[in-house]
C-alpha cells in the first residue's frame, strides 16, 4: 500500500450506512484514508478537525441536504480548493446546475461502481481546484 | 438478472477476507430490515416515506450487485412520487421478492450459503 495514497484523506457524506460502508471498503481497499459522515451536519463538524483531499457528498439526505452542505463547506476557507463530488442516484439537469452553483466539481451517479469511483477519486486527489475569485 | 457478482469481485480481491465477509453480512442484515420497512410502509400506504426508502435502495442494491432490485427500486420511487398507489404497491411486492432472491445469490456466491442474516 502506497504511503502517498494513505496521506490522501477522503471524506464521504451519506445517510445510508450500507453505502457508507461500501465507500469505506472501496476507498480503504485502494489504499486511501477514509472518514465517513452520516449527515451534512456531521460533515460540517468533522471538517473542523481534518481537511480532506476530496469530499464525496450524497445529495438526498434528511436534514441538511447535499447541495446546502456543499454551499456551507465552501464557506470554510480551508475547503475552497478541495474538490467536492456529488454522489446521486437521480442526476437531472437541475441537480447538476444547482450542484455546480453550490460549489461542486463533479457528479458520480449511484449505484456505486468500484472502478468508476476509483477513477474519479484518483483524478480528483491528484488535482487541486482553483479557489473561487473574490466577488 | 437478480445478482451480478462482478459488482463485488474487485472488492473481494482488494479487502482482507474477514472484512469483506463482514461488509456483506452487515449489508444482508440491514437489507432484511429495510425490506421489513418497505412492507410496513406499503401496508400503511405511506408513499412519501416509501419513495425515500426506494431512493436509498436504488443505490444500495446496485452497489452490492442486486441489479434487478435496484431497477425495481427506481420504478417504485417514480410510482410513489407520481401517487400511483396500485403500481407502487405491486412494485413494492416485486422489490421485496427480487431483493430476497438477490441476497440469497450474494450469500451463496460470497459467503458460502446461509448466514445469520435473514432474507
Amino acid at each position: 500500500m502506497s504511503l502517498d495514497l494513505r496521506s490522501k484523506l477522503i471524506l464521504a457524506v451519506d445517510d445510508s450506512p450500507e453505502d457508507l460502508a461500501l465507500l469505506n471498503a472501496i476507498v480503504m481497499g485502494a489504499g486511501y484514508t477514509f472518514v465517513g459522515a452520516a449527515s451534512g451536519e456531521d460533515a460540517l463538524s468533522l471538517v473542523h478537525r481534518c481537511t480532506p483531499r476530496l469530499i464525496l457528498l450524497d445529495i438526498q439526505m434528511p436534514g441538511l441536504g447535499g447541495v446546502e452542505t456543499c454551499r456551507r463547506l465552501r464557506e470554510n476557507p480551508q475547503l475552497r480548493t478541495v474538490p467536492i463530488a456529488f454522489l446521486t442516484a437521480c442526476k437531472t439537469r437541475g441537480d447538476v446546475k444547482e450542484g455546480l452553483v453550490a460549489g461542486g466539481n463533479d457528479f458520480i451517479v449511484k449505484p456505486i461502481h468500484r472502478d468508476t469511483l476509483l477513477q474519479r477519486v484518483q483524478h480528483w486527489t491528484n488535482h487541486r481546484i482553483a479557489a473561487p475569485k473574490a466577488a | 438478472m437478480d445478482f451480478d457478482d462482478t459488482a463485488l469481485a474487485g472488492l473481494q480481491d482488494a479487502l482482507p477476507d474477514a472484512e469483506f465477509r463482514e461488509l456483506l453480512s452487515d449489508y444482508l442484515a440491514s437489507t432484511a430490515a429495510r425490506m421489513a420497512k418497505v412492507q410496513v410502509l406499503r401496508a400503511a400506504q405511506n408513499w412519501n416515506d416509501l419513495a425515500f426508502e426506494a431512493h436509498t435502495l436504488v443505490s444500495t442494491g446496485g452497489g452490492y450487485g442486486l441489479v434487478r432490485a435496484s431497477t425495481l427500486a427506481r420504478s417504485l420511487q417514480e410510482a410513489c412520487k407520481a401517487g400511483d398507489a396500485d403500481q407502487a404497491s405491486a412494485l413494492a411486492v416485486e422489490l421485496v421478492a427480487a431483493t430476497t432472491r438477490g441476497c440469497e445469490a450474494l450469500r451463496s456466491r460470497f459467503l458460502g450459503g446461509r448466514t445469520a442474516a435473514a432474507a
